[in-house]
């Protein structure tokens, strides 16, 4: 879905290639501490906690910022600005956790979990069900508790007003209910069952006609080879303006714009190199809980083959709905972030640096 | 008649020809370092290739290779006119030896400071490597009469000794070297099971499943067999049968040289070996028998081949040893000794592994380093949660043995030039202490630490004394000998109770269990065996003796009472006199050496003629001996139209990028392409590569880049091996620039289920092509992209394919006609596979356009003239989904 992800295809928006390469240099820096822990003790995390917003959105461009976090026993504080530099203007959230289970937020922030919608403005309350499961005492061991342990489901309702569309001065006043979840199994022989699935249901103020969207994937993974199915629905009777998936093959230039699709892929990756590269001492500047940067990179490479079907609305199939494709691509793990190179049926070879698509 | 023979005799020469350029042309393995500063040292007969480091070896090399010239010069009667290269270095932890004679004589030993582990008792010096390597290529490259004229023509084309039965090839060099147990431990084996190879299966290597590998029970058979050859028929046989195979190449085929030498019918004096090896096995079974009969023991491990160290927990709950197996991944095994469950720890090229603690285990560890070097480093296996850490890199530490102190180990590491040291490692700081050092005439074989930790027990190799045990304290490094006598003495091990020390020894003719009272200082005969019993492990409560012992599967693990009182005492007889000193290696005049030039060893060695209905030309390449530089070059004239052709391609690896150069001229066709290829890893399980070119043929220009990845995973008989190809090009045409995007993606799974004839595997692949100018093809039965079943072929500029294969074994054969005269045609296998093939081609990939076939291929693999080729015979029935007829097809050539 379109929620943290960020797409940028290879066009000739100079402008677009070149925030994208000031994005990956500093998430070099920010990304690389999250997997510093695996090799060196890291420095300990202590409240609070500063780090910084680079974030990119279609009605801000670039929004630079910083995030404030404040731990008190079981309760999280968090408070983060930011600054568009497209649309000039200040953006904020906040955010109030008890025990990373329930949360309360407020915020006027670039991210919906409505399809289409660069940002919204409301309150939210983020229930994390397996994180309430645990806080309940409900613990037992065995095969449950293994597949939990690595899994997530988490309900969020909003009432707010989403961002204007493409052509819309005002957005919607609307409120919703989302669901999503994630399922991670390992099963024998070094294979492992992949789900996660959405669901989301809405209603404008001004309607009480309701707009609906169910998407799921599964991915069975062997050692490095995955197959991934996915599969999705929507519903927009109230006609949302932009309220359609974005979610597409990577040999398509243009991504998936229907409301049923079934898509299905083949990978097969290759660890590359994997090492540290450095660390950046801002001690001097940050001082020492927060100016030390290791730096690891990791590289993969792959091999895809991917198809599908995509209908519109009431539409038969027709020949043009059959998507196929295939390609190699470069895989940054540790940036989320992978340029591909895809040739699709018609044989028109794609370009696409992606970031935030990789587990 | 004598017309007739010499046509056979050069149509057996063109057979050689066409072998030595199918070997040739396999893309060069490089072995050697070349940033190392590589000198070369020349003598009447040889040129030594060393680093500069191993200058004292190259000297001592030197002298010895001139002693081997002259040695088999004496015995075959036949010397070499070219000099051979001898190639010295130390980039392995596991000495190695090769021996090629096509394009130059090349012998190269790597490492060749210590033992063979195959060998496992036995010291292979340097002289032994030396004399051996010469020996075989002596007696490969001997040519007489017609051959000796083919040779004068052709140049090293001719090497008649290649088409000797491999029994002959592989056994004549070990006729010479000091210690034939190893060779003997295998027949024993065999006459005691019945179960003596036939002279086919002797005669040409070929997939055998069975142990041992072909190659091994060729050489052991052969140097056994040439031995009997010498006592029955006369010492002059090895050497006629050298000439007669040089002078009448022919009676290769047919085994015809072995009657020619010994005026007998092959089978006939097979039959007598037979016969004489059966003696000798009863000879010993009754000395056996009048000592007390072969020790009792039972059978632990069913693996086989070499199921070697084992280790008992240090609770007595379980056993780990060391297994490698053709078939199998390498690695380590666990067995539960209450119900002999047997289990794949983890897959790795491993030296002896120990305990540390009941869920950790040490072990010394293969890897691949910078590319060139195969060296150990010390690792840990953490049963609990089966993860692997490496300890040390690039330390080259072969033995660890803990300490009681549970934190501190005793590691055996290999130092520069041939030295080695021991050192203690303290786990817990990584801090290291070096607790001796050895020269290069000593070599540590074995090692073990008593179990209060206050001694320390060697098999140490000593020049001109051989294997010897000696003991020594952690905090000492003064060594006491303890056997000091001709028989090699190895695999020290002490008793729970630190009362005994065990060892393996070879001195009734057969490696058999001992013990040393460390108190009283009397030895004990622990074990009396007829084939082998090696590395003796007590367990830790001091009831069982866990051992190593030959069968005719291989090595496998054995058991026996632990009973000291059951033990006969021995005496074992201490040399007298002074140690044997070591030679003094003599010094070779500075002048005469020199830094190694390529260049200098790159001139044409051989002239293949080229003849065919149109053209007529000469074929030719040479490549130096450290493989860093390499050409092949064709020219000829185009009869109709009078016109040169050439052909030249060349490559160079002295440094990196890897350089390769091709140039073709032709009336009608110039192309030019030029590569730069960047090896980024190699190692046992992987391979990473990059290769950019540009290139121009006849007027369009392309700049390609490929890249390649290899993974190999798996455990056991389990096996998984994956790559990956990607190539894309851009090409300057008159009418624009073009793109070109390949990609092939292999999977080929071994599945874990033997059956007797082998093991099943499960092969996939998916190929896509796509361009916007140039077409791919789909539809043939071979060729890259694979669509069996329809008759026509389709191209198009987009294209997809993929194919899957259930590959299975049906009869391990190892059959060769004909019993009483046999035929050099010899039957190896027979295999099966279902095949499923889809793909679609044109100008867009439109899934609804693809084909499917599917059908079933048998497939032959036959060997032909005692290995000088080896092919397969495959007959294939598809059937393309649709179309009316199935296609049938009958092909003879390399397996895919």
């Amino acid at each position: 879905m379109t929620n943290g992800r960020s797409c940028w295809k290879n066009s000739n928006n100079t402008g677009d290639r070149f925030i994208w390469l000031v994005l990956v240099l500093l998430g070099i820096v920010t990304l690389g501490e999250s997997s510093w822990g695996q090799l060196q003790q890291p420095p300990p995390q202590a409240s609070p906690r500063l780090r910084p917003v680079i974030a990119q959105s279609r009605i801000d461009g670039l929004l630079l910022g910083l995030d404030l976090q404040l731990t008190f026993g079981a309760w999280e504080l968090r408070a983060g600005g930011a600054y568009g530099l497209l649309s000039q203007a200040g953006r904020f959230r906040t955010r109030i956790q008890y025990l990373q289970a329930i949360g309360f937020s407020y915020g006027d922030w670039p991210t919906s979990l409505v399809l289409g919608r660069s940002g919204e403005q409301g309150l939210h309350l983020t229930i994390d069900l397996i994180a309430l499961r645990r806080l309940l005492g409900d613990a037992e061991g065995g095969l449950l508790a293994e597949i939990l342990k690595q899994s997530r489901l988490e309900g969020t309702g909003f009432l707010g007003r989403l961002w204007p569309g493409e052509g819309e001065t005002e957005g919607p006043q609307v409120g919703y209910l989302h669901l999503r979840g994630f399922i991670h199994w390992p099963l024998p022989f070094g294979t492992t069952f992949e789900a996660r699935g959405e669901f989301l249901y809405g209603q404008p103020e001004a309607t009480e006609r309701p707009f609906q969207t169910f998407f799921s994937s599964s991915r069975v993974w062997v050692d490095q080879t995955s197959l991934e199915l996915r599969l999705g629905e929507l519903d927009n009777p109230v006609g949302l303006k932009g309220f359609r998936f974005d979610l597409g093959l990577r040999s398509y230039p243009e991504a998936v714009a229907g409301h049923r699709f079934l898509l299905a892929s083949l990978e097969q990756r290759f660890e590359l190199f994997s090492g540290y590269l450095g660390s950046l001492d801002l001690t001097s500047l940050l001082g020492p809980v927060l100016g030390w940067f290791p730096v690891h990179l990791r590289m993969k490479s792959s091999v895809f083959f991917e198809g599908g079907l995509v209908l519109g609305e009431g539409d038969p199939l027709s020949p043009d709905q059959v998507l196929f494709g295939w390609g190699t691509a470069l895989l940054l793990p540790d940036l989320g972030a992978q340029v591909s190179i895809a040739i699709n049926r018609e044989g028109m070879p794609v370009l696409k640096v992606e970031a935030g698509v990789l587990p | 008649m004598a017309i007739k023979s010499r046509w056979i005799a050069l149509l057996l020469a063109l057979m050689l020809l066409g072998s030595s350029a199918k070997g040739a042309a396999v893309p060069i393995e490089l072995r050697f370092d070349p940033s190392l500063p590589w000198k070369t040292l020349e003598t009447e007969h040889f040129i030594i290739v060393f680093p500069e480091e191993m200058r004292p070896v190259a000297e001592e090399a030197a002298e010895i290779a001139e002693r081997a010239q002259e040695f088999w010069a004496q015995q075959l009667g036949y010397s070499p006119q070219e000099k051979t290269f001898l190639v010295l270095t130390d980039q392995r932890d596991v000495p190695f030896a090769s021996t090629r004679l096509f394009p130059q004589n090349v012998i190269a030993l790597d490492h060749p400071f210590g033992f063979s582990w195959e060998r496992l008792g036995s010291a292979i010096t340097l002289e032994d490597l030396i004399f051996s390597e010469y020996g075989r290529l002596v007696d490969q490259a001997r040519v007489e009469g017609l051959t000796a004229d083919l040779k004068a023509l052709l140049g090293k084309l001719i090497a008649p000794g290649l088409a000797k039965p491999l029994m002959f090839r592989e056994g004549l060099a070990e006729l010479i070297a000091s210690d034939h147990s190893f060779a003997e431990m295998l027949v024993r084996a065999w006459v005691q099971a019945d179960r003596f190879p036939s002279l086919a299966q002797l005669s040409a290597p070929y997939a055998k499943r069975s142990w041992p590998p072909a190659v091994l029970q060729a050489r052991a058979m052969g140097d056994l067999f040439l031995r009997f050859l010498k006592e029955a028929y006369g010492p002059e046989i090895p050497e006629a049968l050298g000439r007669v195979h040089a002078e009448y190449p022919l009676a290769t085929l047919t085994m015809g040289a072995l009657s020619l030498a010994a005026r007998q019918s092959p089978q006939e004096i097979y039959e007598r070996f037979r016969q004489w090896a059966q003696e000798d096995f009863e000879r010993l079974r009754q000395q056996i028998a009048s000592q007390g009969g072969v020790t009792a023991r039972t059978r632990r491990s069913s693996l086989g081949f070499w199921s070697l160290w084992p280790v008992w927990s240090p609770s007595g709950d379980l056993i780990v040893y060391y297994h490698a197996n053709g078939e199998r991944l390498s690695g380590l095994h666990m067995i539960n000794p209450v119900d002999g469950e047997d289990r794949a720890l983890l897959s790795c090229e491993c030296g002896p592994p120990v305990w540390l603690n009941e869920s950790t285990l040490l072990y010394p560890r293969l890897t691949f380093q910078a590319n060139f070097n195969i060296f150990y480093d010390l690792y840990a296996y953490e049963l609990d949660t089966g993860q692997e850490q490496r300890l040390t890199y690039q330390e080259r530490i072969f033995l660890v043995e803990p300490l009681p102190d549970g934190r501190t180990v005793l590691l055996a590491r290999h130092e520069k030039n041939g030295r080695s040291s021991l050192v203690l490692f303290d786990l817990v700081n990584r801090s290291r202490r070096i607790l001796r050092e050895f020269d290069p005439d000593q070599q540590i074989h074995s090692m073990a630490v008593s179990p209060d930790g206050r001694r320390i027990a060697l098999s140490l190799w000593k020049k001109g004394q051989g294997l010897d045990i000696y003991l020594m304290s952690p905090w000492r490094g003064e060594l006491i000998p303890l056997t000091f006598d001709p028989s090699p003495d190895v695999d020290p091990a002490f008793s729970r109770d630190g009362t005994f020390l065990l060892f393996a020894s070879l001195r009734a003719g057969v490696f058999d269990l001992y013990a040393y009272h460390l108190q009283n200082q009397q030895f004990f005969r622990v074990t009396r065996s007829l084939t082998g019993s090696f590395q003796p492990v007590a367990s830790p409560k001091g009831k069982k003796l866990l051992f190593v012992s030959y069968d005719v599967d291989g090595f496998n693990l054995y058991a026996m009472e632990y009973a000291p009182e059951q033990w006969s005492p021995v005496s074992i007889p201490q040399r007298t006199g002074s140690p044997v000193a070591a030679k003094p290696t003599p010094q070779m005049p500075r002048e005469r050496s020199a830094p190694y030039d390529a260049a200098s060893t790159l001139l044409p060695t051989f002239w293949l003629p080229l003849l065919g209905p149109k053209h007529v030309g000469l074929f030719t390449q040479n490549e130096d001996p450290l493989g860093q530089q390499r050409y092949e070059l064709t020219a000829g004239l185009n009869l109709d139209s009078l016109e040169l052709f050439s052909q030249l391609s060349y490559t160079n690896i002295q440094a990196l990028p890897w350089v390769h150069i091709q140039l073709l001229g032709t009336a009608t066709q110039q192309r030019q392409r030029l590569s730069l290829t960047i090896p980024f890893s190699r190692s046992f399980t992987s391979e990473r590569s990059l290769l950019v070119g540009i290139g121009q043929d006849s007027g369009v220009s392309e700049l390609f880049l490929q890249g390649k990845l290899a993974d190999l995973t798996g455990l056991d008989l389990f096996r998984r091996d994956s790559s990956l190809q990607v190539e894309g090009a851009l090409a300057w045409r008159p009418e624009g620039i073009s793109r070109r995007l390949t990609l092939a993606w292999e999977e080929q799974l071994q599945l874990p289920w033997a059956i007797p004839s082998g093991l099943p595997q499960l092969w996939f692949s998916v190929r896509a092509a796509w361009s916007d100018h140039e077409t791919f093809r789909l539809g043939t039965a071979s060729g890259a992209y694979l669509l069996r079943g329809y008759e026509d072929v389709l191209a198009g500029s987009h294209l997809i394919a993929a194919n899957l294969e259930y590959r299975f074994p049906i009869w391990s054969i190892d059959w060769a006609c004909c019993r009483d005269n046999p035929w050099p045609l010899f039957l190896d296998d027979l295999r099966g596979r279902l095949f499923l093939d889809v793909g679609t081609v044109g100008s867009l990939i439109d899934l609804r356009q693809l084909r499917v076939g599917l059908g079933l291929e048998l497939q032959l693999k036959l060997v032909l003239g005692y290995g000088l080729a080896e092919g397969w015979l495959r007959l294939g029935l598809a059937y393309g989904l649709f179309e009316r007829e199935p296609q049938i097809s009958l092909r003879w050539g390399p397996n895919f």
